[in-house]
């Protein structure tokens, strides 16, 4: 992550949609997130639209906006001595972050499905900019298996400000290639299966967080957060969808991570929806996930919490050793064929002391 | 016990071909929206994916989507 | 365990094979057959075209103004428009065709297949289905979501009425 705040996910957006649902729709979302300790809080929201051309086109484009505030673990020097340093916190300025994106998809007369996805957001000191084209090949006629394809690049830059630990911009990109199969299992469920590998190239440390180093005399003194700047991951996914009747649905997914940095994680999410009454839908969701920590990073609460004087070298917690959990409640009132509403709570946590909660509401009108 | 399991995994793709043969005119279930991985709303997915994004150091694998109606 | 994963191993490659999917789908050229006819109501005098659609298909809710708009004009003594409607509820399909007469989207006689009989003896291999027929013979057929199928249909006819006048 560039630094301590949220940043839309440019590279994955383009591939988390799901495959084109053939309705018309405009959709606004709101957000409201906030973090345990007076960290960071950020208000926003996101507007989308989606439009058919006949039976073979369909155009997605949509624009997002946060208003980011509060402040971050870091380090600062301790009161009265010039070289000893204490976990403070690093105040972030108000900043607003404004995104985009849009994409086209096409059928073929096989139905075989081609997208092309473009995005970009930008704020005071990063921007980001992504292109993605995917493609859904159905192996038949019948349309039981689907053979899945999507590739983006992204294509990034942190600008330097007063603030930030690097004097000059920085650049960084990520090509990212994912390929599925999409199996119909009975007229119930489905399965999905996909592998993933990403390249990261580039800078990569965090611009505001510093490290403690002490050289071969003893000597501590602040430096910006080093990493490498190539990240190779990858891994695996799988997921699977049921319908037990007429108004009871689940899924559930599960991903493997891995990366050269010497992180692993999984990840298990479930999700179910149930029409429990006409017009109403709940949709509760359990989300685990566990990561390792990278090779070059340390705690703040470690013994050996500081590095050497050369060598990578991070105490940004997002590269640690934890557990995390999100339960999460949305429900949906379908008021009518064209309109519905939603609201969702959210409450997630790290095992490592982090813990956050997000309501979002909004609704979707289909034309 | 290598050998049969190698089997095994070969065969399975045919074996679901084989297994699953559902008609065009049978997905109605499959083509609900809730039956979709982004659900029925997937834009109440997308800030989820934002938190993920900028509090975990593990990304990807969210899926391309494709197969259930195949209506369209 | 070694002998029982063999035996399932051997099992699984049984059922592989018996169980491949043979497909009977009727084509342009096929004959349908008197029940089916019957139950469809086919007309002896006219071409007769037929969409199989259902609730659920996005691509059918598209197709259905556009045949409905060909019907409006070339509906008539020559050609006659059937819908058959495969969802397997009554009360679905009937409160689908209501919503979709009342907004002028359906104006052609629809069958209730119900029980999926006959689109099960049509075995399209995709959805929505359409076929044009005449003399109780498959003469056209468009399977799967079409761009501008009213087009399509008429340039059919045409060539049909060119050809078999």
């Amino acid at each position: 992550m560039r630094k301590p705040n949220l940043i839309i996910a440019t590279v994955g957006i383009s591939l988390l949609a799901p495959i084109a649902q053939a309705e018309n729709s405009i959709a606004w979302q709101f957000n409201q997130y906030s973090e345990n300790d007076d960290r960071i809080d950020v208000r926003g929201g996101a507007i989308a639209i989606k439009k058919d051309f006949g039976t073979d086109y369909e155009l997605s484009a949509g624009i997002d906006y946060d208003t980011v505030t509060g402040a971050t673990p870091s380090w600062v020097a301790l009161d009265g001595y010039t070289d000893q340093y204490t976990k403070g916190k690093a105040e972030l300025a108000t900043e607003s972050r404004d995104g985009a994106y849009a994409s086209l998809l096409f059928r073929d007369k096989k139905r075989n499905e081609y997208s092309i996805t473009t995005t970009y957001s930008e704020e005071p000191d990063y921007v980001a900019r992504s292109l993605a084209l995917s493609t859904v090949l159905w192996s038949d006629a019948s349309h039981n298996r689907s053979y899945n394809i999507g590739f983006s690049h992204a294509f990034n830059t942190a600008l330097a400000t007063e603030a930030t630990t690097h004097s000059k911009d920085e650049d960084d990109t990520t090509n990212y290639l994912e390929v599925g199969i999409n199996q119909v299992i009975n007229k119930n469920m489905t399965l999905e299966a996909s592998a993933y590998v990403g390249n990261k190239e580039g800078y990569q440390s965090n611009q505001y967080l510093r490290i403690v180093r002490v050289d071969s005399s003893g000597n501590r003194s602040l430096a910006a957060d080093s990493r490498p700047d190539e990240r190779l991951s990858g891994g695996i996914s799988l997921r699977a969808i049921n319908s037990w009747s007429n108004n009871f649905s689940t899924q559930a997914w599960y991903r493997y991570y891995q990366d050269d940095w010497g992180i692993t994680g999984h990840t298990l999410e479930t999700r179910a929806y149930w029409d429990f009454a006409p017009q109403w839908r709940l949709n509760p969701v359990l989300r685990l996930g566990s990561q390792s920590a990278a090779d070059f990073y340390r705690d703040y609460s470690d013994d050996v919490n500081y590095f050497s004087a050369t060598g990578f070298g991070s105490n940004d917690a997002r590269l640690g050793d934890y557990k995390t959990r999100t339960v999460q409640m949305n429900v949906e009132w379908l008021a009518s064929q064209e309109w519905s509403l939603n609201l969702g709570f959210s409450r997630y946590t790290q095992d490592n002391g982090l813990s956050a909660s997000w309501i979002t509401g909004g609704f979707v009108f289909r034309y | 016990m290598s050998k049969h399991l190698l089997i095994l995994a070969l065969c399975a793709p045919v074996f679901l071909t084989a297994c699953s043969h559902v008609q065009p005119w049978e997905k109605a279930t499959l083509a609900k929206s809730t039956m979709k991985p982004g659900g029925p709303v997937p834009e109440l997915g997308v800030f989820d994916q934002h938190v993920y994004y900028s509090k975990e150091a593990i990304q990807g694998g969210t899926g391309v989507g494709g197969g259930g109606c195949g209506c369209n | 365990m070694k002998v029982h994963l063999k035996r399932a191993t051997q099992g699984v490659f049984l059922a592989c094979v018996l169980t491949s999917p043979i497909s009977f789908a009727l084509e342009v050229g096929d004959a349908i057959d008197t029940k089916t006819a019957a139950a469809l109501n086919l007309p002896t005098d006219k071409v007769a075209v037929v969409d199989f659609f259902a609730e659920w298909c996005e691509s059918c809710r598209k197709e259905l103004p556009l045949i409905s708009k060909l019907n409006t004009r070339l509906g008539g003594d020559e050609v006659e428009f059937i819908g058959v409607d495969t969802d397997d509820s009554e009360a679905v399909a009937i409160a689908f065709q209501q919503e979709l007469t009342s907004q002028g989207n359906l104006n052609f006689n629809v069958i209730n297949d119900t029980d999926q009989s006959i689109v099960s003896t049509f075995q399209p291999l995709g959805f929505p289905a359409l076929y044009i027929i005449k003399n109780n013979k498959i003469v056209g057929a468009h399977i799967g979501a079409v761009d501008g199928i009213d087009l399509a249909i008429e340039n059919d006819l045409k060539r049909l009425m060119e050809t078999q006048p």
